[in-house]
């Protein structure tokens, strides 16, 4: 009884934070309506020279900012 | 629940279900919609927390019991994982492999290190874990460590508004001695402070108590599969296990293993969903920092390897049959979890990570702010042995003539 009593708890905790993540990380990946037709722009002023980059892949990795140091030292 | 082997422990199997549909599904999704590394990352934790709880590793325990009772083996035990992962690191980071993109765990060396690990080793004693520590015994099921985490997030959100302060104080910038004298001249200078300590610990063990206990290398004779899966595992397989684990982990994220940051992280965020300004902050506003905040925290190597050794250890432990039932909670112990929890999350900030982040990967990387962290660490450490007597959570300590 005891042991379902724990597991209920941190099963909540647990779903509860896998909730926030999935807000967060929803919340963080949708353009804004006026950055996405800026980005369209771009697209079409600069064709054939640079594409638009992905903000939540390559530029914002954490290795790109993290190679030189551990996140705790930052 | 099924028995597994001779032994008395049962498998859980709901919790073993639960846990395995959760690590495959965010590894998939990892894999299609992040980056490679943040998949790589993930299960990287979840063996850090398989590894955590089946060969049960810890520091505050076996600091407490060291302080207390003189019993080394558990010290000796994280001597010798420091060792074995600053042999894989100094290489790697001598660039004698210069393909290999690795960045060390460099802090400034000064007083936030001195007053904030200071801090951390009290929240160590009184909150009943480490960094490492909160997080594979929450996964456990330890209602308790519920608690010190939630405190550690807001003492790491608290410590990130006022870092700026504390770095304002004397201090010196980051101290490389791989820089300062070479990779392998370094090295075997490190090693020998540490096998000078093993030393030095196992004699004031003998010193006490006339004998010597062994760091427990040797377990239940058991099949090899039975105890892979579901444990106890010998303490040499958690000191190879966690070595190589963070090896990987420099190599896959490009920095040692740490676990502190993203508590501050996920702190800044839920700040910033009340409505607050973390950003206005100036640890927030700039750098690494402001990129995490405004980027999803599955793009943040620290949580997501933090989110799969919860899971790693719930596995685990539900594979183990070891699962927490405990759920008594006395108001001292919810007292200690709050305190501990704050000067856990305050003091990691302001001493740039934890016993895993600043301790194991700053030694690890030959920086000076490591061994620093150590000796005010376990100062504090001292000192929390003794606020748990004066809080009557433990005896006085028995002086043996």
């Amino acid at each position: 009884m005891k042991r379902t009593h724990s597991r209920l708890i941190i099963g909540t905790a647990i779903s509860a934070a896998a909730i926030a993540v999935a807000i967060d990380h929803t919340r963080q990946r949708l353009p804004e309506p006026e950055k996405q037709l800026a980005s369209s722009a771009v697209i079409i002023i600069d064709e054939g020279d640079e594409l638009p980059v992905d903000a939540s892949t390559d530029c914002n990795k954490p290795k790109a900012a993290g190679r030189q140091a551990s996140p705790c030292s930052l | 629940m099924i028995k597994t082997g001779s032994t008395e422990r049962s498998t859980d199997q709901l919790t073993v279900l639960l846990c395995s549909i959760g690590i495959l599904s965010i590894s998939l999704f990892a894999q299609q919609s992040l980056a490679s590394s943040q998949y790589l990352s993930f299960l990287i934790g979840v063996g850090l927390g398989i590894t955590l709880l089946h060969a049960a590793f810890g520091f505050s325990g076996g600091w407490r019991v060291f302080i207390r009772e003189r019993n080394s083996s558990g010290i000796r035990a994280q001597l010798l994982l420091i060792a074995l992962t600053s042999m894989l690191f100094f290489p790697l980071l001598g660039k004698v492999f210069p393909a290999v993109q690795a960045g060390a765990a460099l802090a400034p060396v000064g007083t936030s290190v001195i007053v904030g690990a200071f801090l951390f080793g009290i929240g160590m004693q009184l909150g009943g874990g480490c960094g490492s520590g909160t997080l594979y015994t929450m996964g456990q099921g330890q209602v308790d460590m519920l608690i010190t985490l939630t405190f550690f997030i807001v003492g790491a959100t608290l410590g990130s508004a006022h870092l700026h302060w504390w770095l304002s104080l004397p201090g010196y910038s980051s101290i490389s001695l791989i820089e300062a004298f070479g990779w392998w001249q370094a090295l075997l200078a490190q090693l020998l402070v540490l096998a000078a300590l093993y030393v030095a610990v196992r004699m004031l063990e003998r010193q006490r108590h006339g004998t010597l206990r062994p760091v427990e290398w040797q377990v239940p004779p058991q099949d090899f599969s039975q105890r892979f899966i579901h444990g106890p595992w010998p303490l040499w397989w958690g000191v190879l296990g966690l070595a190589g684990l963070n090896l990987a982990t420099l190599l896959v994220a490009g920095h040692p293993w740490s676990i502190t940051y993203a508590f501050g992280l996920w702190g800044a965020k839920i700040w910033a969903a009340l409505g607050g300004n973390p950003a206005g902050w100036t640890y927030w506003s700039s750098g690494y920092p402001a990129q995490s905040l405004n980027n999803s925290v599955l793009m943040d190597t620290t949580s997501i390897m933090d989110f799969g050794i919860i899971l790693g250890a719930l596995l685990a432990a539900a594979l183990a049959g070891k699962y927490a039932p405990a759920m008594k909670l006395p108001w001292m112990r919810i007292f200690t979890a709050v305190l501990g929890g704050l000067l856990l999350g305050y003091g990691a900030r302001l001493s740039f990570g934890c016993n895993i982040g600043a301790l194991v990967g700053g030694i690890a990387s030959g920086s000076v702010h490591g061994w620093l962290w150590l000796v005010a660490g376990f100062s504090g450490g001292i000192a929390g042995v003794y606020i748990r007597i004066w809080l009557k959570v433990d005896k006085p300590i028995e002086v043996q003539i």
